[in-house]
């Protein structure tokens, strides 16, 4: 969830769809969608449908986080900045 | 063939989500269409039934539908067949031995029968095949959750298999080889009722 959550945290407010994620993410579709699936029930996510590219194909889901969920993945890089500065 | 067999995928993923997760299965299936252009159509589609399935037992009624379907399709059908193969062998209680089951022993009488209660010995064969019919209308109704047709298909079979065991007992004195029908027959009638009890317990259905 963290890969997923610095992912859409370097562009906010840009949607995206659950090919290009599972692409950029390097995750497969099984991790990808229960991932999506929780952390839209957790109000991390919000979805919205989106006109087919192409003639033909079915209107496609696009995703970007909500303020809940960018607040958790600036807190969480916050976190790994502050690890990283902790001296051996 | 790999499409088709993706297609498939992905209707059972839409099923086994449900009407819970309906955008998502929708929301899926728009997606698959990206990886089918980009050649990984199969692989995406068995990711989605796997998320699907994680889904579907992770719900009590997902996992109520599980065991149901194991339970018709993977015990009573089988045992239906086993049934009527027995029927039309001519009554052995349950021929373990054609479908390579024979260390469970065999279901022939052993007791010498004569000539005049062999004739009672159709009506069994006769009884024993009806009860494989049984089997098949329990599965079904167990399927479709009917449970009072599912009471009354279990009830008409238990009468059916004391039937056998009293004139078995009349027919061939005491016989050993139909303590396994019997035990079986039993054991998937305990199976079928514990499966009433917890339809009854989940949260959002009562068989009431």
């Amino acid at each position: 969830m963290i890969a997923l959550l610095r992912l859409f945290s370097d562009r906010p407010q840009a949607w995206r769809h659950g090919y290009d994620l599972m692409k950029q993410a390097g995750l497969l579709s099984g991790t990808l969608y229960p991932l999506l699936m929780r952390m839209g029930d957790q109000g991390l996510v919000e979805a919205q449908w989106q006109e087919p590219t192409r003639p033909g194909r079915p209107p496609r889901h696009a995703y970007r986080l909500t303020g809940a969920g960018l607040a958790l993945a600036r807190e969480i890089a916050d976190d790994s900045r502050d690890a990283a500065a902790v001296p051996a | 063939m790999s499409g088709a067999l993706a297609q498939l995928l992905m209707a059972l993923a839409t099923r086994w989500l449900g009407a819970g997760r309906h955008d998502w299965a929708h929301a899926m299936r728009a997606e698959y269409y990206e990886a089918a252009d980009a050649g990984e159509g199969l692989r995406f589609a068995a990711g989605c039934l796997w998320s699907a399935a994680r889904w579907m037992v992770a719900r009590p009624e997902g996992r109520f539908a599980v065991a149901t379907h194991l339970l018709a399709v993977g015990v009573l059908v089988p045992m239906a067949g086993l049934l009527l193969v027995s029927a039309a062998l001519g009554f052995p209680y349950l021929a373990f031995e054609t479908v390579g089951a024979g260390a469970l022993g065999s279901g022939w009488p052993q007791g010498a029968v004569n000539a005049g209660n062999r004739s009672g010995v159709p009506l069994l064969a006769l009884l024993t095949a009806t009860i494989g019919v049984g089997h098949v209308a329990v599965a079904w109704a167990l399927l479709e959750r009917n449970w009072e047709r599912l009471a009354r298909f279990a009830r008409i079979g238990a009468a059916m298999l004391a039937t056998i065991l009293a004139f078995s007992g009349v027919l061939f004195l005491y016989d050993p080889c139909a303590l396994p029908q019997l035990g079986i027959v039993g054991g998937e009638l305990a199976l079928v009722w514990l499966a009433v009890r917890w339809h009854d317990d989940l949260p959002v259905w009562s068989s009431a």
